[in-house]
């Protein structure tokens, strides 16, 4: 590390724990922080202006330092760098977030007096040896962690491709089914064939596993008929609320318009501010209107993103300009009921940290995929969502239509290198010991999608995105102190149960070839085996009939559309889901979508790109 | 069995359930009983006389007549009749109540279904269970499962005790449940006909004055006119049999309703002593006359007026419950008191399956430990029933309205809801993960 101090000219003394004792030749943690190069409305910050803010930033992080750590400046960049003693990369990642979030909760004074907002962002890896790290891919990851503007430390990671001959996901469908159904059947097989006949004990965890998981689906259709009912109306003037509307304009920009001017007419108590935040790859005439609309209406502001690729970049950059006390998430299309935020106010008034509402599909009439849509949100928002916040203790934020108290999502961020940065957040919030409500009776209208293949890119998202926050939480959750039991054992529910069943989902097949190779046949005549197929069929249509008992006004008058899913649930729906979980897993250990930096030859290296779809369509 | 009865009921029908919490007496204006330690306690009387039903097989053989254990039959067939007063009583408390006062105790309907959500989901369950269990091809014996799923086993002399024997109390239960859904629009309509109160006390009287001159007449038809075996179940194990003892619940519901007090400790005391003196008798007399004569059904009578004697202390003097029902642990055996009871034969079977419930020399002490078991067990699944299967199946019951009506959940949105055009369509690839 002497590189590092000659380099950057910073005397060690000065910014160096008074413990720590320098071995040059230890395995280490190097992390870059980064400061943005524009301001809050995107503005180019001049250089000088830059440097100041980096040394003030130099200024605040030292007294933050520990023993074993050291912080140098790289002037000619722009950034720190930083040197820590190595541990687990979830300390790792825990401790330089802490040091961001040090940085970024307040205005950073400078020399001239001013007081600056500041996105900052960390980029760190594991080094060895003497040497100067090569620091540019981590510099990389620094200004990757900037637009990110979610305080959230990224480690610099060669990309990585297993099962390389996996490409398509046709071929990734084969494969899950391979392991799905062959590899349990040759198992039993083997195992046979050596002298261990383990058919009853296959049969018997199969019928378990899928009795819990009905049991599981039939308890939340239970609790979902009584669902929490908001506090009284607090007393004293309404506070000051806002809406985001995070929205990528060129997919949105037929239907923007009408968003807001139906946020303009909301009715809310107290003053509402509507903010649009959105990015763009070149200039749309709708921005004129919009521009328009602005200039009739103070209540909406206007930000673009000129950096971001991702809705939680968009939210991330838009906080800053958030003057409500609480402020409700929204995607472009979404058309919340009147009276909404007076609704969401109740709950954060009472105690709560973050409300979801219901969102109901309002084109679901267009044709027999949105009908299937339409019916199967009602399953989420008004039987699953309320039902697992009875059952397990906490809600989740689904993204849009959630209300958050605006100090908690200053303070969580979202993470735009999540697939799913509302489970992500919601996995946060509730392991620090803040309380999601679901709230049916919070509605907001939406529209589904219209084709099988984007319905299948967006669950085969979420579901890529569900794995991916569950890989790296649920160990910890499940032991995390600040949760209840009935919370632990949500969070295993939530984030191992529901992505290893669709792996068991399809077990008593295997199971039933098993033994209709070692018997030459199988008897399904047993009444214990028709009762618990049927509980397990079952489970689906109930709640399905929960859905249509608990579904708002405009799509309780369609029951045959509630059938049309119940029907489609036990015959396709169900299983397909299941393949886009199991193919979503797949993806996720081949690194498919992972976050990456990729170094290249020449020039300044940055974050890669994500994949086109990742990139285009704004969540 | 968490329910509680309003002083002065709005729209709350009674429920035949006692208070969770051990504390008899008033809470935000409602008066709750600590009788479920009560049925817990008798709940594992009968548990006991079943499992030393088990291991004997035959309970008139010598060894199984010993003083101790031939007195079991006699506090389980009271703890059954127990279990029927106890249920008279709260079932009709608040249809009393509201019938003195001149008007409906509510929904009978919803009522009904308060009872089938409490009661029905285990008890279908458990019968689900061991008839897939113990019948393996279809079709099996289908007519047993259909009669048990029915509640109306207690009309065959054959299944009346197959897959769960004590489940033929429950069926007679839901007989009671029906029957006084069908009387609570009448009742409700002659109160409200009636000015005084003295006119409304007869009008709620009479049907618990009717249920017993019904009930007796058989049992004093079946006792001494057909001499009706002790063996033919239905007779003795049928609703009509039964129905005395709601009728004394129920009477004691309308006295208490009327506000019929025991007020001194003195009196309390006396009913105690009464009680269990007659208690005492019935043990003693019961358990040493012929069992197998029709005559020894008429001491069920014995037992319902103990039973009264036992419950007055409690029902007229709330606010006053012995310390020993506010126990906790008593208070949790109440609450999971309708899961042992349930349970309690299904895991004996299996106990006995798995040779842990069948010495060779069956005695006293090996009834005890057999008991031991059999109750932790039950318990244990009795803890986890109401933890993962009657508490949510409760929830039901949110789809009514208080008035029993459906419930609208979006009263809200009702008259803003509009049919709304389809807007113009842009595909969206992906949104939020829902979840």
């Amino acid at each position: 590390m002497a590189l590092l101090d000659r380099a950057f000219g910073v005397p060690v003394d000065e910014t160096t724990h008074p413990g720590t004792r320098r071995a040059f030749a230890r395995k280490r943690v190097v992390a870059v922080m980064a400061v943005s190069d524009r301001d809050e409305h995107f503005r180019v910050r001049d250089l000088r202006l830059r440097d100041a803010l980096v040394e003030a930033v130099l200024d605040r992080i030292a007294g933050e330092l520990t023993a074993g750590e050291l912080v140098s400046m790289d002037a000619e960049r722009g950034a720190l760098v930083l040197e820590l003693p190595t541990a687990r990369p979830s300390a790792v990642r825990h401790r330089l977030n802490h040091l961001a979030r040090h940085v970024a909760r307040d205005p950073l004074p400078i020399g001239d007096g001013t007081r600056h907002a500041l996105d900052v962002g960390v980029g760190w890896d594991v080094v060895v040896g003497p040497a100067a790290p090569a620091l540019d891919p981590i510099f990389a990851a620094a200004h990757d962690a900037v637009r990110q503007r979610d305080l959230d430390a990224k480690q610099f990671r060669d990309p990585r491709r297993f099962w390389s001959g996996l490409r398509t996901v046709g071929s990734q469908i084969a494969a899950s089914y391979a392991i799905a159904l062959l590899v349990p059947f040759a198992l039993l097989v083997g195992l046979n064939l050596l002298g261990l006949d383990l058919g009853p004990a296959a049969y018997w965890f199969a019928v378990a596993t899928l009795a819990v998981t009905s049991a599981l689906m039939w308890s939340e259709s239970l609790f979902a008929l009584d669902p929490p009912q908001p506090p009284d109306e607090p007393e004293g003037p309404a506070p000051r609320a806002s809406a985001v509307i995070a929205a990528y304009l060129p997919n949105e920009s037929e239907t923007i318009v009408e968003t807001l001017r139906h946020f303009l007419a909301q009715d809310y108590s107290g003053r509402l501010q509507v903010l649009l935040a959105y990015n763009t790859p070149h200039r749309l005439p709708v921005e004129d209107d919009l521009t328009a609309l602005a200039a009739t209406d103070p209540r909406l502001q206007l930000l673009r993103v000129h950096d971001s690729t991702s809705k939680a970049q968009n939210v991330n950059a838009a906080l800053r300009h958030v003057t409500g006390e609480f402020v409700g998430i929204f995607d472009a299309d979404h058309h919340p009921m009147p009276g909404a935020f007076d609704r969401a106010r109740r709950w954060l008034a009472g105690g709560y940290d973050v409300v979801q509402g219901h969102c109901v599909i309002r084109n679901g009439d267009e044709s027999a995929l949105t009908r299937l849509v339409a019916v199967e949100f009602e399953q989420i928002y008004a039987v699953s969502h309320p039902g697992r916040s009875v059952q397990h203790g906490f809600g989740i934020f689904g993204g849009s239509n959630g209300y958050w108290r605006t100090s908690a999502l200053r303070e969580l961020r979202m993470r735009g290198s999540r697939l799913t940065e509302d489970i992500d957040i919601s996995i946060r919030a509730v392991g620090s010991g803040l309380r999601i409500a679901s709230d049916p009776g919070l509605v907001s209208l939406e529209l589904a999608p219209v084709t099988i293949r984007s319905l299948w890119s967006q669950r085969l998202r979420w579901a890529q995105g569900w794995f991916q926050v569950s890989a790296t939480s649920v160990s910890a959750q499940v032991v995390n102190p600040l949760l209840t039991t009935r919370q632990k054992l949500g969070m295993f529910a939530l984030l191992g149960w529901r992505e290893a069943m669709p792996w068991f989902a399809t077990l008593p097949l295997p199971v039933m070839a098993y033994l209709f190779w070692r018997d030459g046949a199988v008897s399904l005549s047993s009444p214990l085996f028709l009762l618990t197929t049927l509980y397990t069929v079952l489970a689906g249509p109930v709640q399905a009939l929960t859905a249509w008992r608990l579904a708002v006004p405009r799509l309780r008058t369609h029951p045959r559309w509630f059938a049309f899913y119940a029907v489609m649930t036990i015959l396709v729906y169900s299983e397909a889901k299941n393949v886009a979980a199991r193919v979503a897993q797949l993806k996720h250990l081949r690194g498919e979508r992972q976050w990456v930096v990729t170094p290249r030859a020449d020039g300044p290296r940055h974050a890669a790109p994500r994949s086109p779809r990742r990139v285009k369509v704004l969540r | 069995m968490t329910a509680t009865i309003p002083a002065a009921p709005a729209s709350a029908p009674s429920a035949p359930v006692a208070a969770p919490v051990g504390a008899a007496g008033s809470r935000g204006g409602k008066v709750r009983y600590p009788l479920d330690p009560i049925r817990a306690g008798a709940a594992l009387a009968v548990v006991m006389f079943h499992v030393y039903q088990y291991q004997f097989g035959d309970i008139t053989q010598p060894a199984a007549q010993v003083a101790p254990l031939r007195m079991l039959t006699v506090v389980s067939s009271a703890s059954v009749d127990l279990f029927f007063v106890i249920s008279g009583f709260l079932l009709y408390l608040g249809i009393a109540r509201a019938g003195l006062e001149g008007r409906s105790a509510g929904s009978a309907s919803l009522m009904l279904m308060r009872r089938v959500a409490r009661l029905y989901p285990l008890y279908a369950v458990t019968v689900l269970l061991v008839w897939g269990v113990t019948n393996t091809r279809l079709p099996g014996v289908w007519q047993d499962l259909v009669l048990h799923l029915t509640m109306t086993q207690i009309y065959s002399q054959e299944f009346i005790f197959w897959t769960n024997g004590p489940a033929w109390s429950l069926a007679v239960e839901f007989h009671f449940y029906v029957l006084v859904a069908l009387v609570m629009p009448g009742t409700a309509w002659a109160c409200a006909r009636v000015a005084s109160r003295r006119g409304r006390t007869l009008v709620l009287l009479a049907v618990p004055g009717v249920l017993a001159a019904v009930g007796l007449a058989w049992l004093g038809y079946s006792i001494l006119v057909a001499r009706t075996p002790v063996t033919h179940w239905p007779t003795w194990f049928g609703f009509v049999a039964k129905a005395p003892m709601f009728a004394t619940g129920m009477v004691m519901a309308v006295f208490s309703a009327r506000g019929v007090r025991m007020h001194g400790a003195f009196g309390r005391r006396i009913s105690v002593v009464v009680g269990a003196a007659l208690a005492a008798v019935a043990l003693a007399l019961g358990a040493s006359s012929a069992s197998d004569t029709p005559a020894h059904e008429g001491w069920h009578l014995v037992y319902a007026v103990a039973s009264v004697l036992v419950l007055g202390p409690l029902v007229f003097s709330p606010g006053t419950a012995p310390r020993v029902l506010t126990w906790r642990p008593l208070v949790f055996l109440g609450a999971i008191s309708y899961g042992i009871y349930i349970l309690h034969e299904p895991v004996m079977r299996l106990a006995g399956h798995l040779g842990l419930l069948v010495p060779a020399r069956p005695d006293t002490l090996t009834v005890v430990l057999g008991w031991l078991l059999v109750s932790g067990a039950a318990v244990f699944g009795a803890w986890i029933s109401r933890s993962v299967l009657e508490g949510p199946a409760l929830k039901l019951l949110a789809v009514f309205s208080a008035d029993g009506r459906r419930r609208e959940y979006y009263p809200h949105l009702v008259a803003q809801e509009q049919p709304a055009p389809t807007p113009r369509l842009v595909p969206l690839g992906s949104r939020s993960a829902r979840g």
